[in-house]
């Protein structure tokens, strides 16, 4: 199905780019490798990034965690998948780290929920820009 | 049936853990105790049996190659040590490598080629290698481990059967079978363990349970000491033994025997003076081997360890854990055998050792003091019988030693027990006619250990010596040989010394106490003045509720009587120990005694030498049974660089191997001759080799012949004799009588330097680091006046000025900056990772500035 | 580690799937509505793990994340119900400062991380090539389990290798996460409490209760209790 489509681009695009570079691209395009998984966990990174800094809402910024941290996992199995490939003697390292952050993440999301609800208890809010304790 | 191997160290564990968990608890009694750890070790002995028949002669016998029990799943990832690189030993590693590419390519070639072959090596790979280190908990059956496991269990269960009898009425019995099943199962795993991480769980354990029957008589304090000392003692061994360990994994990146010895078998041997990787391995588990088997520079526990029981003596300090450092060493000898420097220390320091040991022998007065120089020195023998290459020969001696010392150490409990706790052979004499099977038992015993044909030892120790003349793995052979036969005599005339002063003479014991160093807790009472029954205080809990002297075990009509006057003969006058009719001990006693008699007895037929073929018909005679055609399969031979074959093949004797010029090349020398063969000379003069073993065999007998008449003139014919002897030869009798003064020495050299250390260590954390401290202080404190003046008018005039201006300047901008808004802090987080990134990049991120100037420019 | 076929397709499927769903979690106005989002984004990274072969995480990840994490957030988002914000009463992103700092630091970080990842890529390659024989997830290291019924089966024995793997190498570190989660429950336990339910455990400063019981007579009624 992926194959179809090719011809069409490379009819599209071939004035912009030359033929060689187009193959190169193609297959780029069709056999994604370990950067590409790099790539994708770089930009959930930087969205989790963007979360934690720009909301109001102290929960999204819990839940942006959440993306950073899956972020870090990504590229936690796609290095082990690469190990394992290229034939490292521990290779599933990667696979067992990225259990310990689920783990913590689980733990973390449980306190951190729990200091939310006791924050909304006494402050009565949840914009983090109405919590400006460490002032003091 | 040998899958169950793995039920025979657990066993006496389990015995152990009923008895030492439940006894006290549920108060029960001596038989219950008895039953539980005589019947574990029963048990034990039973499944060895069966299992080292199987394996050896039964129908699916798999001998010579060892059986593990993980191969029926009996085992499990012990220490899971996952990829570790082999970062030692690569030199030698890559020499072997290439000399098999040598060799493989020598082979390839046409003879011209060969002609012209000028040994071009081609460098090996030394860069670093990776393994999976994996620690199982299985145990192994093999040659070795099948003779160490049916020594401890059998001469186990005889002196368990033993103590019984001989702890009867202590506090402490069940604690006594506690100890005494867990020290079967420690032993047990350092015989059958499957890799050198086991051995040394054993080895620690064995060193534990040492430590805690040492100090069975905890409430006294020379038990105490000599507890403590054992175990300090070992710790010297024990660190040689943990690098060697460790050096082990780092080399081969293992601990399983079976892969270990296999890589180290192509390992290149090292030629006398060179300190290859595996002359210091050997160096490290050859002073773990001092340590536990009591050789020469850390010997000194194994005498002061008499203040235990006496059956601990037997099991432990004579039959069983004393001979690990001889199971360690024949276990490693590839390892030993690549090391002929090693080889040569080995042999010297058992020489040594049999000599000096020996020679102090002679002179000691207290019954288990002669019988603990005489295992030193017979351990010596052993190391002497490993050092000069005959390791089988070594676990012989380890065997026939286990029979009759252990005997020797039960009879002379037995007759410590019948004496009521006296242990100074001068108050003894003519035990013959009060202790008949005591005596008996102890006579095979006593021809035994001199060598007597046909007794165990004779075998053993006559084969040890042959060897050392004979060797030809190591220079001074002669040396060894003559300082061999030199203890040998030593020890026929000390322990007919032995025998004269306990069992025959004069009934010494109904005359005035000789005093001294009789019992440990009574002599040390005695040097403070206080009355001998003093000596042990009331403890808490456990101590024995017999008192030295006081009578034990069934009363006879005529003992009785003497108990009764003993009584009011103490308020009278103290100390009145030796006046007791001695009595035979009780059969659960003297029962053992006659078993390890029989064996003492015959136990050597086993190992019957190649000078007798002319009788039997064959160099080792007996097939499988024989314990050299027994044992060859675990040695390895450095002629072929491969272990021995499993029947007969080459004898104990190395004679120079011709061997095929690419098998020599590939596994460095052959054995050479170095200067001096005493054999070989011999050899040389009268044209025969049975002739020669002979002559060698027949010096023995004479040397054991001449020791025993020694002893007879001194003691027995002329008792004044020894009294002059002593007169003439004053300072070397002192020497000995004063174990050469090496106590005292340690104690100057070491245990005082070690005090004084601390003392001086305390001055100077007194004086000097705590006086810097001080001064410090003072100096400080008048420099804070100082400076506290200036601070209060100058600098504070100057800081109000300045301080001022600053806070009105900048206290907007740092408050502005210090929002308390979690995020404005993440954001500075996040530029600080920025940044980071950046740096890593930076100089790429300054080319494409540069770029990006220049397009622009 | 290179797929090919249908795998790239879904790969490209899942990865935009993930992204958009991560910025649509960031910038949804109604917390509900950013937590399915997020839900989907981790369920396409779930699918982004099968594809590199770590079946066993990615069950962890819809298990332990969707079907746990998530539903504690959804409670908390009701329970600290704020209708101000999605019907358009509160502003959802900070003053314009800090957005504005935040969105170029941002658009920093991710040029200099994509850099980075290109840069190391390509050394990568260079140190440690993938062999030439690695092309497709067949051809892995640990073996595949039975076919199914259509004859193939993608499914590798992933999971029993990640088991050995983890109780062999990390069984320490999985002790000690279960001390952490342990840790979070008593703590997440101890920080949701009432000021009522502490004083009826009897855990709150005396002086402090004696306050509240100030502002708060009802309180006062928990004490005898306490005793």
């Amino acid at each position: 199905m992926l194959n179809s489509f090719i011809p069409i681009l490379a009819f599209l695009f071939q004035e912009v780019v030359g033929n060689d570079r187009l193959a190169q691209m193609k297959h780029a395009a069709t056999h994604p490798d370990l950067s590409k998984f790099l790539v994708i966990g770089a930009l959930l990174f930087i969205i989790g990034v963007a979360g934690v800094l720009t909301r109001r809402n102290i929960i999204v910024i819990f839940m942006s965690i959440e993306l950073i941290l899956n972020a870090a996992n990504l590229n936690f199995v796609a290095f082990s998948r690469y190990l394992q490939e290229t034939g490292s003697v521990n290779a599933l390292a990667g696979q067992i780290f990225t259990v310990f952050v689920i783990v913590v993440a689980a733990a973390e999301a449980a306190i951190g929920l729990g200091i939310v609800i006791a924050l909304y208890r006494n402050k009565e809010t949840i914009w983090v820009d109405e919590i400006d304790l460490l002032k003091w | 049936m040998y899958k169950y191997i793995w039920l025979v160290p657990l066993l006496p564990l389990l015995g152990a853990a009923i008895n030492g968990l439940l006894g006290r608890k549920l108060r029960f009694s001596e038989t219950v105790i008895g039953g539980i750890a005589v019947g574990s070790v029963a048990l034990a002995f039973l499944i060895s049996v069966v299992a080292v028949y199987s394996y050896g002669f039964g129908s699916h016998a798999q001998w010579p190659n060892p059986y593990l029990t993980s191969q029926d799943g009996f085992s499990f990832n012990w220490i899971p040590g996952g990829a570790v690189s082999i970062n030692q030993g690569l030199h030698e590693r890559s020499a072997v490598e290439a000399q098999k590419q040598a060799a493989e390519r020598f082979a390839a070639m046409t003879p011209e080629e060969r002609a012209q072959y000028q040994g071009v090596f081609v460098a090996g790979n030394t860069s670093p290698r990776y393994a999976l280190l994996n620690i199982e908990w299985s145990y192994q059956l093999d040659p070795l481990s099948s003779i160490f496991m049916l020594v401890v269990t059998g001469v186990g269960l005889c002196i368990f059967i033993f103590a019984t009898g001989y702890m009867h009425g202590e506090t402490g019995f069940y604690r006594f079978f506690a100890y005494m099943g867990l020290f079967m199962f420690a032993m047990l795993v350092l015989v059958m363990g499957s890799n050198f991480l086991m051995m040394f769980v054993g080895w620690e354990g064995v060193g534990l349970c040492s430590y805690l029957l040492i100090g069975y008589y905890f409430d006294r304090q020379e038990a105490a000491n000599a507890s403590r000392k054992a175990f300090i003692t070992n710790r010297v061994g024990d660190f040689g033994f943990a690098l060697a360990i460790f050096g082990i994994i780092a080399v081969f990146g293992s601990a399983q025997y079976t892969e270990v010895f296999d890589q180290a078998r192509a390992f290149p041997r090292e030629p006398l003076g060179q300190w290859g990787v595996l002359s210091w391995i050997a160096l490290g588990l050859f002073i773990g081997a001092c340590g536990k088997s009591a050789q020469l520079p850390l010997h000194v526990w194994l005498p002061d360890a008499m203040a235990g029981p006496t059956p601990v003596s037997a099991l432990i300090h004579a039959a069983t854990m004393v001979t690990a450092g001889l199971y360690m060493v024949t276990r490693t000898n590839v390892i030993f055998q690549h090391s002929q420097t090693m080889l040569l220390v080995v042999a010297l320091v058992g020489a040594a050792t049999a000599i000096f040991a020996a020679t102090i022998g002679i002179t000691q007065n207290d019954i288990k003091k002669v019988l603990a120089y005489s295992t030193v020195s017979q351990l010596g023998f052993m190391f002497m019988a490993c050092g000069v290459g005959a390791f089988v020969i070594a676990i012989f001696h380890v065997m026939t030693h286990a029979f009759f010392k252990a005997l020797m150490f039960l009879g002379a409990g037995s007759v410590i027990h019948g004496m009521h706790h006296e242990q100074d052979m001068r108050r003894m004499g003519g035990l013959k006619k009060y202790m008949p099977y005591t005596y008996w038992t102890f006579f095979a015993g006593w021809l035994a250990i001199c060598g007597i044909i046909p007794f165990s030892g004779f075998w053993s120790k006559d084969e040890i010596l042959w060897n050392a003349a004979s060797t030809t793995q190591i220079p001074l052979g002669w040396l060894i040989w003559l300082v061999g036969t030199i203890a040998a005599i030593c020890t026929a005339f000390y322990m007919t010394r032995l025998m004269a002063m306990t069992f025959w003479g004069r009934e010494r014991f109904l005359e005035a106490h000789a005093g001294g160093e009789a019992d440990e807790a009574h002599a040390s009472a005695y040097d403070k003045g206080l009355a001998p029954h003093d000596a042990v205080h009331p403890a808490a809990g456990d101590r024995p509720r017999h008192q030295p002297g006081e009578h034990v075990g069934p009363v006879h009509e005529d003992v009785a009587h003497h108990v009764t006057t003993h009584g009011h003969a103490d308020e009278d006058h103290g100390h009145h120990h030796g006046a007791h009719i001695p009595h035979e001990s009780p059969p659960s006693m003297w029962v053992p005694l006659v078993v390890l008699a029989i064996l003492a007895t015959i136990g050597g037929f086993v190992g019957v030498g190649p000078a007798f073929n002319f009788i039997t018909g064959a160099e080792h005679p007996g097939g499988r049974l024989n314990i050299v055609n027994w044992l060859n399969p675990i040695i390895w031979d450095p002629a072929t660089g491969d272990f021995k074959h499993a029947e007969g093949g080459h004898g104990e004797a190395a004679e120079s191997h011709e061997s095929a010029p690419v098998a020599a090349s590939e596994h460095g020398s052959a054995p050479i001759s170095h200067g001096f063969n005493l054999a070989h000379a011999v050899d040389n003069v009268v044209h025969s080799h049975l002739l020669t073993e002979w002559i060698f065999i027949i010096i023995s007998l004479i040397a054991a012949g001449i020791g025993i008449l020694l002893g007879f003139l001194f003691y027995v014919w002329r008792p004044a004799l020894p009294n002059i002897w002593a007169q003439r030869l004053r300072p070397l009798y002192h020497a000995s009588y004063n174990k050469y003064w090496v106590d005292e020495f340690y104690g100057w050299a070491i245990t005082r330097r070690t005090m004084d250390a601390a003392r001086a260590v305390f001055t100077f954390d007194f004086k000097i680091v705590d006086g810097i401290v001080n001064g410090l202080a003072t100096v400080s404190r008048g420099f804070s006046r100082v400076v506290g003046g200036v601070d209060k008018y100058f600098v504070d005039g100057l800081v109000n000025t300045i301080g001022a201006f600053i806070v009105r300047l900048m206290s907007p901008l740092l408050r502005a900056a210090q929002t308390g808004l979690t995020q404005n802090y993440a954001l500075v987080m996040v530029l600080g990772l920025m940044i980071a990134v950046a740096a890593f990049f930076a100089r790429d991120i300054a080319t494409a500035l540069r770029n990006m100037f220049a397009a622009i420019m | 580690m290179i797929l090919s076929g249908y795998e790239a397709l879904f790969f490209w499927i899942f990865a935009l799937a993930a992204i958009f769903a991560a910025l649509l979690t960031v910038m949804a106005r109604n917390a509900v509505h950013s937590a399915l989002f997020l839900i989907s984004s981790l369920v396409s990274v779930a699918a982004l793990f099968v594809l590199a072969g770590a079946e066993f995480i990615a069950g962890v990840q819809i298990l332990v994340y969707v079907g746990g994490v998530m539903v504690l957030f959804l409670f908390v988002i009701m329970l600290v119900n704020v209708g101000a914000e999605e019907h358009g009463r509160e502003e959802i992103f900070n003053n314009r400062r800090q957005v504005t700092a935040s969105l170029i630091f941002c658009f920093l970080l991710v040029a200099g991380v994509l850099y980075a990842v290109n840069e190391g890529y390509r050394g990568l390659q260079k140190s440690r090539p993938i062999p030439e024989n690695a092309l497709g997830a067949g051809t892995r290291p640990t073996e595949t389990g039975p076919p199914g019924a259509t004859g193939t089966s993608m499914i590798t024995k992933d999971t029993e290798a990640v088991g050995n793997s983890l109780y062999r190498y990390a069984s320490l570190p999985f002790e000690i996460a279960s001390v952490l989660l342990l840790v979070a429950i008593i703590g997440s336990v101890m920080l949701a409490r009432t000021l009522k339910q502490e004083a009826s455990a009897d855990d709150v400063d005396p002086e402090l209760l004696q306050e509240e019981i100030a502002r708060d007579s009802e309180l006062a009624k928990l004490e005898p209790q306490s005793e």
